[in-house]
């Protein structure tokens, strides 16, 4: 029985080895490709989709994908980071987006969130079901109302027309009224015995609580605003003050090696701030309830 | 024992983070001093439309139209110069008086001899009556012919007599034949000519002229009958006047004709071997011997596209540019030096104009602050 156990454990363990390398292995081959030079690029990439179609000039040979390149180079990320001042632009660009509307949801969504979790008032149940109903929409269904409202409040073309919205976004208080309902009554109630207001009981008892909640907030958050496509593409039409999400749809093939080193530096701070805010990140997705 | 091994790791990562985040400042901030320090910076200047501007400019001496040496055949001694160079003369105006002692001494030599023939004539003469009155037959012949022989000689001396009068009459003085101006006197006072013309005299009717040696790539552009009216006569004076372009003769001597070199590059031929050209100068004031400087310019007919010659380079195939050629990429545009095989067609000391290879508007390099090769990777 034992022995079954260590079996089925190590088969277990093999099996998550292959999905785990499956899952980081384009995620390696970016990091690798993104230092290796433009020819040794195109050698490893232009067989592709021409393999097996011999008679159309194809090559009858094995994918020369190479997980090591020749010639170390870092001469992408200097074209990156150096001979042009548009990755850069972007990159600030993103980060002058993303880091208000974390800091602003994340603050906006706890608040909100103590009330539907842990205030008692009328029609508390109805409210928290039509925040939720603005969830469930695709951004794409609530496009044209929010371009006519940010139209009407002359915030076309400008960063508060991403920034705004992404604040007072439905999703913070969600998750973190999740989070706040695990928290026990008991704890608030006798917080107010000892004569404690409210923002005396959010801040010195249910914030606490509520920290691996929202270290997971603002990694998903991070996560999705930094990699937002469509809001900036419709509401940011000035190609200076886009972000970098919308950089990466730029690269084409004459500049792949580019597209990789812009690709790894891309990811950098997401897989920073996961890495960072790892542990809490699982336990405030384990007591929020909700599952990537 | 777990939560210290989570802890180092979280500062692994906020010094990774910070020096990723300080990396990406520096890059931000110092951009322009990093991207100068890797690319050429290149200064160019638009390919455009025009024509190339042949300019020529040099001295010449005024020098008379037609001249003509007055000399005195007889060889007498010159008595008096009564005009020195630069004198204007009216026709028939007296220049030289010739001393014609000499010439006065064989006269009156001769009329000594006339007188002494006239006397050996009288004898001659009663000769003849003793002979008639002899009645000698041969005699009478000899006298008679003896007359006649001194009758012809007498005759000859006085026809000699009558032509060296008419040669004092006439040389003791020369004069001017036509209105003009002294350009030289080489006669003096005194002195018996030697073999150098006396006086030499410009005729003002004809006018003056100047000979050029003129490049051949301006003189290609001239026409004879062109009226040029760049010519200012230098000095204390100095004023402008015109001429007119009378003959060009090509400088190139008979066969060194050198034939064109490759179509590609091919020059003006005939640029390098200058041009004798000659230009009569119409005006009262001059005299001959005035120092002009002479300016011409003559732009070429044809519209071209041009660009400074310093954008111009040269290899084995030919001339050729460097233009700017930009690749929009998702960084941005990138600039590029493109190598661009050129026709040229003409030029000057400044321009080259250029018949095939270039747009008019097309960006071109002229000067960069590094190595360029075709493709080098420039920033503006």
């Amino acid at each position: 029985m034992n022995n079954y156990l260590r079996l089925s454990g190590l088969a277990l363990s093999v099996l998550f080895s292959i999905f785990a390398a499956a899952m980081l292995f384009p995620i390696g081959l970016t990091l690798v490709s993104s230092m290796m030079s433009e020819a040794e690029i195109s050698q490893n990439y232009d067989l592709i989709g021409k393999m097996v179609d011999t008679a159309n000039g194809g090559k009858d040979a094995f994918l020369n994908l190479k997980l090591l390149p020749d010639w170390l180079t870092f001469e992408q990320y200097l074209q990156v980071l150096i001979l042009s001042p548009k990755f850069l632009n972007m990159f600030w660009n993103s980060a002058s987006l993303v880091v208000p509307i974390v800091i602003g949801q994340t603050l906006v969504g706890s608040l909100a969130a103590y009330a539907f979790a842990k205030l008692r008032f009328p029609g508390r149940d109805k409210l928290f079901f039509v925040y939720l109903m603005t969830m469930l929409m695709p951004f794409q269904v609530t496009l044209v109302p929010n371009y006519l409202v940010i139209d009407m409040l002359g915030l076309m073309n400008r960063s508060s027309a991403i920034v705004l919205p992404g604040i007072f976004g439905a999703f913070g208080v969600f998750m973190m009224r999740q989070f706040m309902a695990h928290i026990p009554y008991a704890l608030t109630e006798a917080a107010k015995i000892d004569g404690a207001g409210q923002l005396t009981i959010f801040i010195r008892v249910v914030l606490p609580l509520a920290k691996p909640g929202l270290a997971a907030l603002a990694v998903l958050l991070f996560v999705d605003y930094w990699n937002m496509i469509e809001q900036p593409l419709i509401f940011l039409q000035d190609a200076v003050k886009q972000p970098l999400s919308l950089y990466l749809a730029q690269i084409n093939q004459s500049a792949r090696g580019v597209g990789f080193a812009a690709s790894t530096l891309y990811m950098t701070p997401m897989v920073l701030l996961f890495l960072y805010a790892e542990s809490y990140f699982v336990e405030g997705i384990q007591h929020s309830g909700i599952k990537g | 024992m777990e939560e210290r091994k989570s802890g180092f790791s979280k500062r692994k990562i906020r010094l990774f983070a910070a020096l990723f985040l300080a990396l990406l400042a520096i890059c931000t901030l110092a951009g322009n001093t990093l991207r100068g320090l890797s690319l050429p910076k290149v200064y160019t200047q638009l390919a455009a439309k025009g024509s190339v501007t042949h300019e020529y400019e040099g001295h010449a001496t005024v020098q008379p139209g037609q001249t003509q040496d007055i000399t005195n055949p007889a060889g007498w001694k010159v008595k008096k110069v009564l005009v020195k160079q630069g004198d204007k003369v009216s026709i028939r105006q007296k220049l030289i008086e010739y001393d014609v002692s000499e010439a006065l001494l064989q006269l009156e030599d001769m009329h000594t001899n006339l007188k002494k023939q006239q006397l050996s004539m009288t004898q001659l003469q009663t000769n003849y009556i003793a002979a008639v009155t002899d009645g000698d037959e041969g005699t009478l012949a000899a006298a008679k012919l003896a007359i006649e022989s001194a009758k012809l000689d007498i005759a000859l001396q006085e026809q000699h007599i009558k032509s060296l009068q008419k040669s004092i009459a006439e040389g003791q003085s020369a004069m001017a034949p036509f209105a003009g101006v002294v350009t030289q006197v080489n006669a003096l006072g005194g002195a018996v000519p030697g073999g150098s013309p006396d006086i030499v005299l410009a005729n003002s009717a004809k006018g003056y002229e100047i000979r050029l040696q003129i490049p051949g790539d301006v003189a290609g552009l001239l026409k004879v009958g062109e009226t040029l009216d760049q010519i200012t006569v230098t000095g204390k004076a100095s004023r402008q006047i015109s001429g007119t372009l009378v003959t060009i003769e090509d400088g190139v001597l008979g066969g060194e004709v050198l034939p064109p070199t490759g179509d590609s590059s091919g020059t003006n031929e005939s640029a390098g071997q200058p041009s004798s050209v000659t230009v009569s100068l119409k005006d009262d004031k001059l005299k001959g011997g005035e120092r002009v400087q002479v300016k011409i310019a003559k732009t070429s007919e044809e519209q071209t596209v041009t660009v400074p010659n310093e954008a111009v380079h040269h290899n084995d195939l030919g001339a050729y540019v460097f233009t700017l050629e930009s690749k929009e990429g998702p960084l941005g545009n990138a600039y590029y030096a493109i190598e661009t095989q050129i026709k040229i067609t003409d030029s000057n000391a400044y321009v080259t104009s250029v018949a095939g290879g270039l747009f008019e508007q097309q960006e071109v390099i002229v000067n960069s602050t590094g190595f360029l090769i075709d493709g080098t990777r420039v920033r503006r």
